[in-house]
């Protein structure tokens, strides 16, 4: 039996060399059709993110699994690159460290933002995607249902993933959830066009928010955005309207004076009649007069008041790392065990056949020795349970060192060991 | 047949403090929130909580039982605060399964805890006068008031809530684990529509009292109680007005101001009619009126 996987992430290799590796979705379709073509008895899941690219494979036969240097002329072929010049980059993991690596990811302890939820996610389509392609098998089954269920049980027992760490996340889920029930019928006007402003516009869709607005000092760049979120651009000149219509405001831009004085918010106010309205000002030097905050209704929220809650919470999952990573630990060995005894499981049986064959044999010969000794029912019955008490008492010890031993690299030497000894054959 | 009748006879042995305790439980579960993370925490708080409103109803369903065969069911102070306090834990309850990760109870559940200690205080009071509880207007008196009343206790408790997070919010206090309130927008909502609720089932309330007193002039015109809830009907329709005409109070927190010190009017008002002896047997308030030579 061999797991295995080579990949590479955001974590040992950079941008331009993930882009390289990337499987769109129609790819890792044709690639697992390939795979299947290339190495039919063993099962694969290709997992292709912005962030990642990881190739798990698995096979009941360790014979039947391609080598690393196979997977790596795989994938370099599949991209057209030349294998040498990935494989120095390439993570490759194997039994154990596979299994801990595939858990820790679905639980989003290896994300870019830990605790992130798209992974789990996306490992999910992955796996949904290999078993429409057929390329999946008992193995590859309970290792990724595992994971799922690894991850659930992180997401349950800890609370690594309710602490959001990026700016925008946590803008919008954690503070604009706090003032809006729903944002479909919100109207959220973005000042700014920036990289920032587009982050938390990504949020904001992802919400369903119902209007949005995007005001920018370049209306072209406004345009630009509005077209690629489905949003609406606006003339900066708007602006006064556009303040006293909003319901949540998201400012980025990178003027260096406020763009939003108190003086013109004077007059936003008397048209919104006290109206509540959440404005995150996420430019560095901040785009609207602190003095604002001053006014009723009106929730004023700076870069600053959002880090100091984004460091509490990276804080907060460092706590609940060694939490996470004891539940994997545990949830590691105890799969590795199962899928272990898995594979033990038939040879057990055969060696158990095979010492019960010879018992009968040797069974039979004392009877035809015994003459009419044997024809005593008491004396066969005695005899068989010697013999019965015999071959357990000698199975016995090797067969529970296999059974206890769930490390897969001794288990396996023990396994073979055991195939050899006793001249098991498939 | 035996098991039927140890239920039953189980069953009528709950007592004011089995659903009192339930309920002070799902209380302490629900301030742990702040200090501890317990993963089955809402479960068992809404366990409590069934638990607690099972015998609460049992145990009013007694007392409907017993009183019914001598009268009028539950027509007292007592019965009705009880009454009150199994609305609120009702309404608790359903608002917890919705919002389960909402701290909500730290508000509802000492109004309910509250108003159950308040029933237990006042458990010696006489019944309501035999003439007024089996007549329609008495009757529609005593249930749109007790119904003004939880509709008003709810936009007390979500007017808290707004107060509290929007005064959270204003300054920038970092969400903290375990205290979650529902959001400005639902809370305003339903403090706003409680308000109106409660205004227009106090409305009724009073004028068949009014009613009432007309035809059997049951109190003087002039008595504290009469007043005191005229001043509050007052009160309460210059609140509604004021928040339905007057745009900017109906944003923000103006209106949860009011409507918390509308709750304290109320509670003004209904300690004048408990322990002024209002709508009691008529022995009590002739003695409370003078009129017991």
């Amino acid at each position: 039996m061999k797991v295995q996987m080579i990949g590479c992430s955001h974590h040992n290799t950079d941008v331009t060399f993930r882009e390289q590796l990337a499987f769109q979705p129609t790819q890792v379709t044709a690639a697992l059709a390939q795979m299947r073509r290339l190495f039919p008895r063993t099962e694969a899941v290709l997992l292709s993110t912005c962030n990642r690219m990881e190739l798990y494979t698995a096979a009941e036969d360790e014979a039947d699994c391609p080598t690393t240097e196979q997977l790596i002329d795989f994938v370099a072929e599949f991209h057209g690159l030349v294998p040498q010049d990935i494989a120095v980059e390439l993570l490759n993991l194997s039994g154990e460290e596979a299994v801990l690596h595939l858990f820790s990811t679905a639980a989003s302890l290896n994300s870019m933002v830990v605790g992130e939820a798209q992974i789990l996610s996306q490992i999910k389509q992955a796996y949904d995607l290999a078993n429409a392609g057929n390329s999946t098998g008992p193995l590859t089954h309970s290792t990724f249902q595992a994971a799922l269920r690894v991850a659930k049980r992180v997401q349950n027992e800890t609370s690594l993933h309710e602490k959001r760490v990026s700016i925008p996340s946590i803008a919008v889920a954690d503070y604009a959830s706090q003032f809006f029930e729903r944002l479909d019928d919100k109207v959220v006007l973005i000042i700014g066009a920036g990289e920032m402003a587009q982050e938390t516009l990504t949020y904001l869709v992802d919400k369903n928010v119902g209007q949005t607005v995007i005001v920018n000092r370049s209306r072209d760049r406004a345009d630009q955005l509005a077209k690629q979120t489905g949003s609406e651009a606006a003339d900066w000149d708007q602006l006064e309207n556009l303040l006293a219509a909003a319901d949540l405001v998201v400012s980025a831009t990178a003027a260096t004076d406020p763009v939003v004085t108190s003086d013109l918010f004077h007059q936003v106010v008397e048209k919104r009649f006290q109206r509540p309205i959440f404005i995150l000002d996420l430019a560095v030097p901040r785009d609207f007069d602190a003095a604002i905050s001053e006014f009723i209704n009106v929730y004023l929220y700076s870069i600053d008041d959002i880090q100091a809650v984004c460091d509490a919470n990276l804080a907060a999952r460092q706590l609940e790392w060694p939490k996470a990573e004891n539940i994997i630990a545990e949830e590691t060995a105890l799969f590795m065990k199962i899928l272990f005894q898995r594979v033990t499981g038939p040879w057990i049986g055969r060696l158990k056949q095979q010492a019960n064959d010879i018992k009968e044999a040797e069974l039979q010969r004392l009877q035809n020795k015994l003459g009419s000794l044997a024809d005593d029912p008491a004396v066969t019955k005695e005899l068989e349970i010697s013999l019965d008490r015999l071959v357990n008492k000698l199975l016995h010890p090797p067969l529970e060192s296999l059974r206890e031993d769930i490390s897969p690299d001794t288990g396996a030497g023990l396994l073979d060991a055991l195939k050899k000894l006793f001249q098991l054959k498939d | 047949m035996l098991n039927v009748i140890a239920m039953t006879d189980w069953l009528t042995r709950i007592s004011l403090w089995c659903f009192a305790l339930s309920y002070l439980i799902a209380l302490l579960l629900e301030i742990s929130r702040l200090f501890y993370r317990i993963s089955v925490r809402s479960i068992v708080i809404f366990a409590l909580m069934l638990a607690g409103i099972f015998a609460h109803t049992i145990f009013l369903w007694d007392k409907f039982q017993a009183d019914f065969s001598g009268g009028t069911p539950l027509a007292s102070w007592y019965d009705w605060c009880l009454v009150i306090s199994l609305a609120l834990a009702v309404t608790y309850t359903i608002v917890a399964l919705q919002r389960v990760r909402h701290s909500v109870g730290i508000f509802f559940l000492p109004v309910i805890l509250g108003l159950i200690l308040f029933a237990v205080s006042i458990k010696g009071r006489q019944p309501f006068s035999a003439q007024e509880r089996g007549n329609l207007w008495g009757m529609t008196h005593g249930i749109s008031l007790t119904a003004g009343t939880i509709a008003m206790a709810i936009a007390f408790t979500t007017g808290l809530m707004y107060l509290v997070l929007a005064s959270r919010l204003k300054r920038k206090l970092p969400p903290r684990a375990g205290f979650h309130l529902p959001s400005l927008e639902w809370l305003q909502v339903c403090n706003q529509r409680s308000l109106f609720l409660a205004t227009g089932l106090i409305m009724i309330g009073l004028f068949s009292g009014i009613i009432i007193n007309k035809l059997k002039n049951v109190v003087a015109w002039d008595d504290m109680v009469v007043v005191s809830s005229s001043v509050l009907l007052l009160w309460l329709i210059v609140v509604s007005v004021f928040e339905m005409l007057y745009r900017p109070a109906r944003q923000g927190k103006k209106i949860a101001y009011l409507t918390i010190a509308s709750f304290f009017f109320l509670i003004m008002v209904l300690c004048f009619v408990i322990f002024g002896q209002h709508a009691e047997a008529p022995a009590v308030t002739m003695l409370w009126a003078g009129g017991g030579k």
